[in-house]
């Protein structure tokens, strides 16, 4: 019997229970489906409600099975719910979050994107500012023993942030101020007490200045911003660190499915939905590492860090001291690298101005070349129809006639040789030089002919030929002992037929062993002045006198010597600056650069602070152990800052941004001129250029010395890549061709080719198959291309090598800009 | 504490050993990986507490990795790091279970403490996991006739309705009983009543995931 009542006393019991958890169960179900978010009601419930309650309801309506609602509280009550477990999410202002983060582990899962009239910021900061007229407050510094107004001494944006900048500069507000007033909301009172001259300066929330200028309130004008920050990403006037804007956080007791539920509906929450709208946001975004706050706090002593100071005061100071540390060396590393660019801007700037005045001169020599030119042919044409003239007087002088024959035909003979020796395609000019120099020794029937440069107090044998050895070539001979010492750049031909009836000429011909009877001589001209002298001699006395065809002659190989001199000078010129002209072009993409040379850069400093941190959390731990592993990985820190230098160097080479004039240019003109460029390496590669330009291409609008360096780049490119090819099919074969469309230009190389993997990584900055290379010509390239609304290929030919190809679109100078 | 592991990969040599630098100053075990394969060949989930992801990698990106992992039923909380994060990075991330999701350059502090926190759920999960397969183990050694038996008790129903319900004599749902009371490891049915609800919300946890 007792066995049975017991077994019915527990049946009992058991049914109780199963009827309390049955009967339970619902209410329970139902709470857990209620999701509560409170919010930071700091301009009163019902504003608080009304901002809000819209992404509750965006919330209910994206997540499945939950209702969300918002509860507003006070800083107070908030912190008194989340202790009690009352509600599941939080959304507050950045100092509220930390203390609950560090109090109750709330974990952020957004931040908002706060809309400020036309942008979206996740951030914000405080502008510290003084009337523009006070021109003893300049900077934080002055404020010592001034009048100073805020927020509230609570106030993370109205205050906080302020006193941490000015605690940075050892202003204590409280102690070292002359005044400090507390005005309460709203801001703009501070700024009303600034302008009157109530107080000296003040401090408000980022964008009060604008916005009140933007009202129409104040002129933003008769502010001066204290201790001016500059962000890219941040445009507003502000004078401390940025510091994130409001978190969207769970608490711990909330579970991370539903979190991860929530994240990814404020993520995807539109900017011009409803509930962003209302809530004068454009959204949210991932959550922002809010431990800036945290430490402003601890510095602060404020917030979950208020009691801090008094025990361990000693620490806090030492972990300060390695902050300040690490700021410095950051601040220092940003100084140095600000006066890097800026030191390279300049130079680049004289570079350029440079620059621009050798294509002057280049220019200027070619035009002189081409009248050079235009003279011999001219000249040539001239003596032709002297001699025509001359051949018929001598018919009529027949006392003369056969020695004048003799000479008309030497003559003649002579002009012809000259002729093929200057238009010669295969002879080096040194060749052509001594051609002529030959060719003159019969024509003026001396032993020899030579060629000198003025230098310094005389003169360098450049080219000597002849049948009796009076110099050698690269020998330097004093000025007094010149022949043509008498001549300068205006004078005729000096000619001597006996110098033993010369004595000044005499004379100089003392310290020779050879006596040199018949001369003659005529100034070198290069660039309107005395480059040197063109002489011939002889041992003997010459019978007769110098036909006038002799003085012409001479001078149309001196002349031709000139303008051949000048036209290599040009040449070289060009070349040297060819190099500048490669540095010039890589400014212009130093924009685009710069975004992936600062996600480069991320890396290495990712690197040196996990190091460092790392170290100083050994270091700060009682005893220090293993402090080689420390030395160590100081080492490993050192060598990502070096790499991190390296990068820097890099970019250096790109430097600032240069806009260059577009005009109307003919592009096979261009690939005419980075041929002429490039021909010196060119023949020393001994490639065959062979050219398929279209004749009537039409103009297009382009920078042309950017286009230069586009093709300079492919043209090298193509001959680089043939290093390994055999010298019989070392052959370049350019390209043009257009359409309604646009011009396209391809090059084709026999090299090594392409590699499909490779095709996209060669326009990649960095990239390169070459030692010396620094992989920036491909990738500049395109960046110059596409800014000409243009594209730049590159593909394997069928039988071998690549091709690398640009097109240029038609169209007027205005589509251009 | 010493055989909480956690894992990184990156294919930044540089990052990756600064990385164990930092993290084995709180007293954890580092294990790095240069590529996701690596990691995938070496995988073995009940080492693992925490895996730090770098999302920019060549061949297997951090978030294909992630997902890989997800394939594989893996719950180890992922952490995933990267030096240009945008919204629908995020997003995918994040619907793939991420434990969180931070930006390049983090503090110490941030990362330290996301993998505290990582590290602490996820040996949360592994005791429970553990719990559960126990339990599970213990339901799949029931009978058929015991499972049904066991249904009836826990929803209420004395011997006697169990009996008329199924059929057979109270003698016999007695020795059931008595059979499935032992087997189940439970003392009194109070903690039957505990276990079979733990059962239950394992199902359908699993169900639900």
């Amino acid at each position: 019997m007792t066995r049975i009542s017991v077994k019915h006393y527990i049946i009992h019991s058991l049914f109780a229970f199963i009827l309390s958890v049955v009967f339970f169960q619902p209410p329970a179900a139902a709470k857990d489906t209620l999701i509560k978010i409170a919010v930071l009601a700091h301009r009163g419930d019902d504003e608080a409600l009304k901002r809000w309650h819209l992404t509750a309801d965006y919330l209910s309506d994206a997540i499945y099975g939950y209702d969300f609602i918002i509860k507003p509280k006070s800083l107070k009550s908030m912190k008194l719910a989340v202790e009690k477990n009352l509600v599941d999410f939080i959304l507050t202002n950045p100092g509220n979050y930390v203390d609950i983060e560090a109090n109750f582990g709330a974990t952020r899962i957004a931040t908002l994107k706060v809309k400020q009239r036309d942008r979206a910021l996740t951030s914000f900061s405080a502008v510290i500012f003084t009337r523009y007229d006070k021109h003893d407050i300049n900077k934080l510094e002055d404020l010592r023993g001034r009048s100073f107004m805020a927020v509230n001494p609570k106030a993370f944006g109205g205050f906080q942030m302020a006193w941490l900048e000015l605690m940075q500069v050892k202003i204590d507000p409280f102690e070292d101020l002359s005044s400090l007033q507390f005005s309460g909301f709203p801001q703009d009172n501070i700024v009303y007490a600034v302008e009157s001259g109530k107080v000296d300066a003040g401090t408000v929330r980022s964008d009060t200045l604008e916005r009140m200028d933007h009202e129409g309130a104040i002129s933003i004008k008769d502010f001066k911003v204290l201790n001016r920050q500059y962000n890219d990403n941040f445009p507003l006037l502000h004078s401390t660190r940025l510091y994130p804007e409001w978190p969207f956080a769970k608490l711990k007791q909330t579970s991370d499915k539903l979190a991860q539920k929530v994240a990814i509906a404020l993520l995807t929450m539109q900017p011009d939905s409803q509930a962003a709208i209302v809530s004068r946001s454009e959204g949210w975004t991932i959550p922002l590492d809010y431990t800036p706050v945290h430490e402003a706090f601890k510095k602060l002593k404020v917030g979950p860090y208020t009691q801090i100071h008094k025990v361990t005061f000693e620490k806090v100071i030492e972990q300060y001291s390695h902050y300040i540390f690490l700021v410095l060396f950051i601040l220092i590393g940003l100084g140095l690298i600000i006066v890097y660019i800026s030191r390279t801007n300049h130079n680049l700037n004289l570079t350029q101005t440079n620059l621009r005045k050798e294509i002057d001169s280049r220019r200027k020599a070619q035009a002189e070349l081409a009248k050079h030119r235009d003279t011999l042919e001219q000249n040539v044409i001239k003596r032709t129809h002297e001699l025509a003239e001359l051949n018929q007087e001598l018919q009529q002088d027949i006392v003369a006639r056969k020695i004048a024959e003799a000479s008309l035909k030497k003559s003649s003979h002579t002009l012809q040789t000259m002729h093929e020796i200057t238009s010669s395609g295969q002879m080096s000019f040194e060749a052509k030089v001594d051609a002529l120099l030959r060719t003159g020794c019969h024509c003026f029937d001396t032993d020899y002919g030579a060629l000198y440069q003025i230098k310094n107090a005389g003169a360098q044998v450049l080219r000597f030929v002849g049948s009796v050895q009076i110099f050698k070539r690269g020998q330097w001979i004093e000025r007094d002992k010149l022949f043509a010492d008498k001549l300068d750049k205006d004078s005729d031909a000096l000619i001597i037929s006996n110098a033993s009836a010369d004595d000044e000429f005499k004379q100089r011909f003392q310290h020779q062993t050879l006596k040199i009877n018949s001369y003659i001589g005529i100034p070198v001209v290069v660039e309107d002045s005395l480059f040197g002298y063109l002489e011939y001699g002889s041992v003997k006395t010459l019978s007769s006198p110098r036909a006038l065809i002799d003085i012409d002659m001479i001078q149309l190989i001196s002349q031709w010597i000139g303008g051949e001199m000048q036209r290599q000078l040009a040449q070289d010129n060009a070349q040297k600056h060819q190099a500048d002209l490669a540095h010039v072009a890589r400014l212009g993409t130093m924009g685009e650069m710069a975004s992936g040379l600062a996600h480069e850069l991320n890396q290495p400093l990712t690197a040196i602070v996990n190091y460092t941190r790392g170290c100083v959390r050994r270091l700060s731990a009682q005893p220090v152990k293993d402090l080689p592993a420390i030395v160590d990985a100081m080492e490993h820190s050192c060598s990502e800052a070096e790499r991190a230098a390296e990068i820097i160097r890099r970019m250096r080479e790109l430097v600032n941004k240069e806009e260059h004039r577009r005009e109307a240019n003919n592009l096979n003109n261009i690939v005419e001129v980075v041929i002429s460029l490039l021909q010196p390496k060119i023949r020393q590669n001994h490639v065959n250029i062979k050219r398929e330009l279209t004749k009537d291409i039409p103009q297009i609008y382009i920078d042309r010395i950017q286009i230069e360096q586009v093709l300079i780049n492919l043209i090298n490119n193509a001959i680089d890549a043939m290093t390994n090819t055999p010298l019989s099919k070392r052959e370049i074969l350019i390209q043009s061709r257009y359409d309604k469309k646009g011009i396209e230009l391809k090059v084709f190389d026999r090299g090594s080719g392409l590699p499909n993997d490779m095709r996209s990584d060669v326009f990649e900055p960095f990239f390169s198959t070459k030692n010396e290379g620094m992989g920036m010509g491909l990738s500049i390239s395109r960046s110059i291309i596409e800014a000409h609304r243009g594209s730049l290929n590159a593909e394997q030919r069928e039988l071998g090598g690549s091709i690398f190809s640009f097109t240029l679109p038609l169209g007027s100078e205005e589509n251009y800009d | 504490m010493t055989s909480h592991n956690v894992y990184v990969v990156d294919d930044d040599q540089a990052v990756r050993d600064s990385l164990r630098w930092l993290i084995e100053s709180v007293g954890l075990k580092v294990k790095t990986f240069s590529n996701g394969q690596e990691l995938l060949d070496d995988f073995s989930e009940a080492d693992i507490s925490c895996l730090v992801l770098d999302v920019r990698m060549p061949g297997i990106s951090g978030l294909d990795l992630q997902q890989r992992l997800k394939n594989l039923n893996s719950k180890v909380p992922v952490i995933i790091v990267t030096g240009h994060a945008d919204v629908p990075m995020a997003i995918q991330a994040m619907k793939a279970g991420a434990f969180d999701f931070i930006e390049k350059p983090y503090s110490d502090q941030l990362l330290l403490e996301r993998i505290q926190c990582a590290i602490e759920q996820d040996a949360c999960f592994k005791k429970q996991q553990t719990i559960n397969d126990d339990i599970n183990q213990r339901i799949d050694s029931l009978t058929p006739r015991e499972n049904e038996v066991m249904a009836l008790v826990v929803s209420g129903h004395s011997n006697k309705s169990i009996a008329k319900e199924l059929g057979v004599s109270i003698k016999t749902v007695e020795v059931h009983r008595g059979n499935l009371m032992s087997k189940m490891k439970a003392k009194s049915l109070s903690e039957l009543v505990r276990i079979a609800l733990t059962a239950d919300r394992t199902l359908k946890q699993a169900e639900n995931s």
